[in-house]
């Protein structure tokens, strides 16, 4: 009983809560007046609820507009003194000179009643949530965006680097390329490389960037493998950039690399390169004929040996006789007529055992040796 | 005497080339009055000698091919009813003859099989409530296909005792299949003359009959049917398992008859142990029956006959 009392009560209250609602109101603590093309900077919003409005849900998802690229850098969702506070850091850069009016918009999400006293009873079968919804639009910001043509924008160095300065034809060289910093890192478009008899090969741009206040902070990183039969210049990359923190354009500028061919190669540069040259050929031919001639003797001399191996007198069947009588029954149990000839003289008495199997023996050798 | 065996032995010749050992066998049954059983795959001249034999002999032959659809009655006779008369008539089957040649005996189903057997054991087929004695001499000459082959009934075992020999037929040697396939090629075989009369069998019969067994050698066959069934009594334990049944009384009565014909074939008056050692097999090998286990490791009944004749005492 005191369960249920309890559960009524609160239900009153989310009624009473929900019938008076709570009210809101969106202010932009910061933003900046003036920023170049390409500089990114936080307008902070504010959502300010004069209640605790634990019913409420806001999803503000910032979207980038002709003019201005926004991106949600961080969030922040407290009560402080009853009242619930949300505030949101929104990272501006223009994309293009002159003012530039930044209108954002934010659903501010009502949880129903009938979803609270679902979730409040228990109920298993309706929707688990179901909201009121109400599109809030954000105060406006105008930023002056003053012209900016460099390709980045941020505090930028860069790097060149190739492995080898020195290779022989078709022996790949790899170029790296390496970004880093912060600024608008994100919009870096990747280089092209062609070089004239050169074969350029790339993979897409390693990017590894954080997000923060002042922009994307990080490497971007490209590599290249070329390949060629003849000496060549990778030309200078150059890179236009506007420090943010100076306010100046600079133009950064690799230095143009040379790198030397040689005619021809060496096994030990390639992973599978055969050895063309001819100079030890009729030493391999050599001995590939040694080892044929060899095993040709071997296989003679293995025959020579088999056909001149000893050989040890066969047992033959009849000799477990011990008597002429043993003899006489062993030889005809079997169905050969030859040995019946030997059979009658044992039978008679005119063969004695000795003699009858010296007889056996030279029949089996008339007879090709077949028993 | 033994002119007149090699007359016949020449006679078959002029149509069999080698199987010298199935022509001493069907000799050995026809001296001793004992049907015969010879085996071989086809085209092994078993049928050629049967009929060769019979023709040199000058008797009654008549032949019976054994099918799957063959009736009792086609081959011992039947009462037939005679419209003429009025009235029922014996009508005898091909049985009634002196040398029956049984080919492919084991085609034909156990019924007509066993229609054999009375008038194998008895020489007597008995037709509606009339018996009818079988003409002397009578003697069945069956061949039959190895039971591995399709299509065919093996014999009962009542039966296979019956017949005194069972000869296996093997190939014939190169150069014999030679002379073989050079007189068909040329046509060249000539007739066969009769050579024997019904009383000169008779008579060699008899003459059989006067060859010599010591009581040694007598004694030395009984022991060797005794070895069938009591192997380890020989020091032969390891074979006592590969044999469900040993040889029959009737092994020694065929084998006292068989051994005589053998050595007047061999020209001689007095029986060895080499000439009961030459029909052993063809006496036995029909006769013993193998167990399970030695039908599974695939022992050969030859070579259990071999292991006990060279196990027993030699007289």
């Amino acid at each position: 009983m005191k369960q249920s009392l309890g559960k009524i009560g609160l239900l009153w209250l989310l009624v009473a809560s929900y019938a008076y609602g709570a009210q809101y109101t969106w202010s932009v603590l910061k933003a900046p007046k003036e920023l170049h093309v390409g500089e990114g900077a936080v307008v902070r919003y504010q959502c300010l609820f004069d209640t605790s409005a634990g019913d409420y849900t806001v999803v503000f998802k910032p979207s980038s507009s002709q003019g201005y690229k926004a991106s949600m850098v961080t969030q922040d969702d407290h009560v402080s003194n009853g009242k619930r506070i949300l505030q949101f850091d929104v990272l501006i850069t223009p994309t293009a000179a002159g003012v530039v009016t930044v209108n954002l918009d934010a659903m501010i999400r009502h949880t129903t009643f009938a979803s609270i006293e679902d979730a409040s009873i228990g109920r298993d079968n309706v929707r688990k949530y179901d909201f009121n919804d109400e599109k809030a639009i954000l105060p406006t910001v105008k930023i002056t965006a003053l012209a900016n043509t460099a390709d980045l924008s941020g505090e930028i160095t860069f790097a060149v680097q190739v492995d080898k300065l020195k290779v022989r034809a078709h022996e790949p060289v790899h170029l790296s390329l390496y970004i880093r910093g912060r600024g608008n890192l994100d919009q870096f478009v990747p280089y092209e490389l062609n070089i004239s008899g050169v074969k350029s090969f790339s993979e897409p741009a390693y990017k590894e960037l954080t997000l923060n206040e002042e922009g994307y902070e990080g490497e971007i990183r490209q590599e290249f493998a070329l390949v060629a039969d003849k000496s060549y210049v990778i030309a200078p990359f150059s890179l236009s950039v506007f420090d943010t923190k100076s306010h100046t354009n600079k133009l950064l500028r690799s230095q143009p690399i040379s790198i030397e061919v040689e005619k021809g190669y060496v096994a030990g540069n390639l992973l599978d390169a055969p050895d063309l040259s001819d100079k030890n050929g009729w030493k391999r031919y050599g001995i590939y004929a040694l080892f044929v001639v060899l095993g040709g003797m071997l296989t003679e001399a293995s025959r020579w040996l088999w056909a001149h191996r000893p050989v040890r007198k066969s047992k033959m069947f009849w000799d477990t006789a011990k008597t002429e009588k043993e003899l006489s029954v062993i030889l005809s149990l079997r169905p050969d007529t030859r040995y019946e000839e030997v059979v009658a003289q044992l039978d008679e008495g005119k063969f004695t055992l000795k003699e009858a199997k010296k007889r056996l023996n030279e029949i089996m050798s008339i007879n090709g040796g077949k028993r | 005497m033994i002119k007149i065996i090699e007359a016949i032995r020449t006679e078959i010749a002029k149509v069999v080339v080698g199987q010298e050992k199935m022509i001493d066998g069907l000799l050995i049954g026809l001296l001793c009055e004992g049907h015969i059983l010879i085996e071989g795959i086809p085209g092994l001249a078993k049928t050629t000698t049967v009929k060769a034999l019979a023709q040199t002999l000058g008797l009654d032959f008549k032949r019976v091919q054994f099918t799957p659809d063959l009736l009792p009655s086609d081959i011992l006779g039947a009462e037939i009813y005679d419209p003429q008369n009025n009235q029922f008539k014996i009508k005898k089957g091909p049985i009634f003859t002196n040398l029956l040649l049984s080919d492919e005996i084991n085609r034909a189903p156990a019924k007509v099989q066993s229609a054999l057997l009375e008038a194998m054991q008895e020489r007597q087929v008995t037709l509606s409530d009339e018996s009818f004695d079988l003409p002397s001499p009578f003697l069945v000459m069956a061949t039959q296909n190895p039971i591995e082959n399709e299509g065919v009934y093996p014999l009962p075992e009542a039966q296979l005792d019956r017949f005194m020999l069972k000869i296996k037929v093997g190939y014939n040697t190169q150069e014999e299949e030679l002379l073989i396939a050079r007189r068909i090629a040329s046509k060249s075989s000539e007739p066969i003359h009769a050579v024997v009369n019904a009383q000169v069998l008779k008579e060699l019969q008899e003459a059989v009959k006067t060859i010599h067994i010591d009581e040694e050698v007598e004694r030395y066959m009984i022991t060797l049917v005794s070895a069938t069934r009591e192997p380890e009594a020989f020091g032969l334990e390891s074979i006592k398992r590969y044999i469900q049944f040993g040889a029959s009384p009737r092994v020694s009565i065929d084998m006292f008859k068989a051994v005589r014909a053998v050595a007047f074939l061999r020209g001689k008056d007095f029986v060895t142990p080499s000439d009961i050692a030459s029909i052993v097999k063809d006496l036995m090998r029909h006769r013993i029956v193998l167990s399970y286990e030695a039908e599974a490791e695939g022992i050969d009944v030859d070579s259990l006959i071999e292991q006990l004749v060279t196990a027993v005492p030699i007289p």
